[in-house]
């Protein structure tokens, strides 16, 4: 074989083929899959409860189609868990869901408005240095980074994407502090009636509230829910959940710290750098606890005593560096918010999400994280799930 | 400065080689290169040799001490792309009387990372833009090799490569490299 032979056969097998699919991915214009146009066959009056994600993106798409609405919200935000620390450091901070665990086009989907023009920064999440703590030592495990990679925000939040995106478009709509208790369907109209006594009426109903809610029935229905849907309600898993932010003055820890043993044995209890990837200065190190022993952080007394539990672990972990550097924390306890409960849904039986999902006499839905196929236990799962109600009341 | 050093002093050795060769012209290998398996690219070598390594009384069993300097590159789809530059020494052994052939080889390595730092989604329409920084490491790796003729012109062989990459402002990380290619005997 001649040089000039070599040439062109290597030309023939497209050896620049690899180098095609690297080019065409660095410049990537993804094209995503909006939500279908959807006929709004409804004009009657919907009541969304609950302010979370899919609260917020079922009355978004309300809006959009003109349809009268209103979302009621226990507590005195909107956002569910969606929540930002916006002055604690540098960098806002996601008190609650954090990560895009999707192709980040999924925001222009979620706000489903082809004449925006605005665009929004996300980072790549890959942290470089991870270790494992595991049976009293810190290992080094940085090859992990070549196996992990998911999307943040860089300069804001999932709460600020709601806050800045979606909610100043139907903000006089959101009703504060109502807890719904009582849920009647009987007649032509949907009846609901909050804890100081106050009543609404709609022709349909969106419930988003998170399962623990459900499953401690808190909300009455009339008639009570199907037995099999209370059934499949309470087998689903919904694990303590919390979060916490503590400052630094130096920065001793690596990007990721799985503090349960962690990869191999699933854990969820991680000490991260909140800064990771962002324009920040400030050391935040950051505990995301979500599993069947985040109770020995949630479970305590007081945020003191969290902190105090938090900060001995830490310590252990880092040789005393922790108290040595402390600056200032905050502690985010899901488990100890009375309209959340929790973390997010974890199913044995994923049967049991098409139980949950099913409406009650075409006038009481259901949305929210635990309700998406594919993409539960997720900020944008939620947002989706909450469309998908919305399409399945309006067009139906 | 201290990359394009490090690129020369890699390189040179190469064209020094290319000087002192009185056998037939290097081949070039062509290979289906990967970190992991997974974060695929390309890898382009070729090869000299340094020193013929086999004793009279061995000539059963060729030995070569060989020096191969290297390009390649490889992708995390949506995350780095990756350049390598590198030069392995080593040993390849080849049977007289058989077509196979191994070799072990020492790997010193540049590798430069092009990392995306921010992807600005247009929330319009879903399309994103990505930013890139770069980092570089020094990645000394072992190499095992195995393969065998196809024809007189044609080798293909695999690779397996174990490294540990420094620099880039991270400790240690180790990383796998595997390596599935031809290789292309050029008449003078």
């Amino acid at each position: 074989m001649t040089r000039k032979d070599f040439i062109k056969n290597i030309a023939t097998l497209g050896i620049a083929t690899p180098f095609m699919a690297s080019l065409l991915t660095s410049c990537t214009k993804e094209n995503i899959e909006f939500f279908e146009e959807v006929p709004a066959n409804f004009n009657g009056k919907i009541i969304i409860v609950g302010a979370g994600a899919a609260g917020l993106i079922a009355g978004h798409i309300l809006q959009q189609k003109n349809i009268d609405f209103q979302i009621i919200e226990a507590s005195s935000i909107y956002g569910g868990r969606v929540k930002k620390a916006a002055d604690f450091a540098d960098f806002p901070i996601d008190l609650g869901g954090e990560w895009i665990h999707t192709n980040p086009s999924i925001l222009a989907k979620l706000l489903n408005d082809s004449t925006s023009q605005a665009d929004i920064d996300i980072i790549p999440y890959n942290p470089k240095t991870i270790s494992v703590w595991k049976d009293g030592k810190l290992r080094k495990r940085n090859v992990a980074s070549h196996f992990y990679s998911e999307y943040k925000f860089k300069s804001t939040t999932w709460y600020g994407f709601f806050e800045k995106h979606i909610v100043p478009n139907f903000s006089e709509k959101i009703i504060y502090n109502s807890p719904i208790t009582e849920i009647d369907y009987t007649g032509d109209k949907v009846t609901l009636k909050n804890n100081q006594g106050g009543n609404f009426s709609a022709d349909k109903v969106l419930v988003t509230v998170p399962v623990p809610i459900l499953q401690s029935n808190y909300i009455q229905f009339n008639p009570p829910l199907p037995s099999e849907k209370i059934a499949a309600v309470n087998n689903i898993g919904f694990p303590d959940g919390i979060k916490a932010f503590i400052e630094f003055s130096e920065r001793f820890y690596p990007d990721l710290t799985f503090a349960d043993g962690g990869l191999i044995n699933g854990g969820d209890t991680l000490y991260y750098d909140a800064g990771f990837g962002k324009d920040a200065k400030s050391n935040v190190l950051a505990l995301f606890s979500v599993s069947e022993e985040t109770g020995k952080y949630t479970n305590l007394e007081s945020d003191t005593a969290t902190f105090e539990k938090i900060m001995s672990e830490l310590d252990e972990i880092f040789d005393g560096q922790a108290t040595k550097y402390y600056k200032k924390h905050i502690i985010q306890n899901w488990s100890k918010e009375p309209f959340i409960r929790g973390s997010y849904s974890h199913y044995d039986n994923y049967g049991d999400m098409d139980i949950l999902g099913e409406p009650l006499d075409n006038k009481v839905f259901f949305a929210g994280e635990a309700l998406h196929p594919t993409d539960s236990s997720t900020v944008h799962g939620a947002g989706e799930s909450g469309y998908d109600a919305v399409v399945s009341m309006i067009s139906g | 400065m201290k990359n394009i050093l490090l690129i020369c002093l890699l390189l040179l050795p190469s064209c020094w080689l290319k000087g002192q060769s009185t056998m037939e012209k290097p081949p070039i290998s062509i290979a289906y290169f990967s970190q992991f398996g997974f974060q695929p690219g390309v890898k382009i070598a070729t090869e000299f040799n340094l020193k013929e390594l086999t004793t009279e009384t061995q000539k059963a069993k060729r030995r070569n001490l060989f020096i191969s300097p290297q390009i390649g590159f490889f992708s995390w789809p949506n995350n780095h792309s990756n350049l390598l530059l590198n030069a392995d020494i080593g040993i390849k052994r080849q049977k007289e009387n058989k077509s196979s052939f191994s070799a072990l080889s020492l790997g010193l390595g540049y590798l430069h990372e092009f990392q995306i730092s921010t992807v600005a989604v247009q929330l319009g329409d879903g399309k994103q833009s990505t930013s890139r920084t770069s980092r570089s490491y020094f990645l000394p790796t072992l190499n095992y090799a195995f393969g065998s003729s196809l024809s007189s012109a044609v080798d293909w062989y695999s690779k397996i490569g174990v490294g540990q990459r420094f620099g880039g402002g991270i400790t240690a990380a180790t990383t796998v490299l595997f390596e599935l290619g031809l290789q292309f005997q050029l008449k003078k």
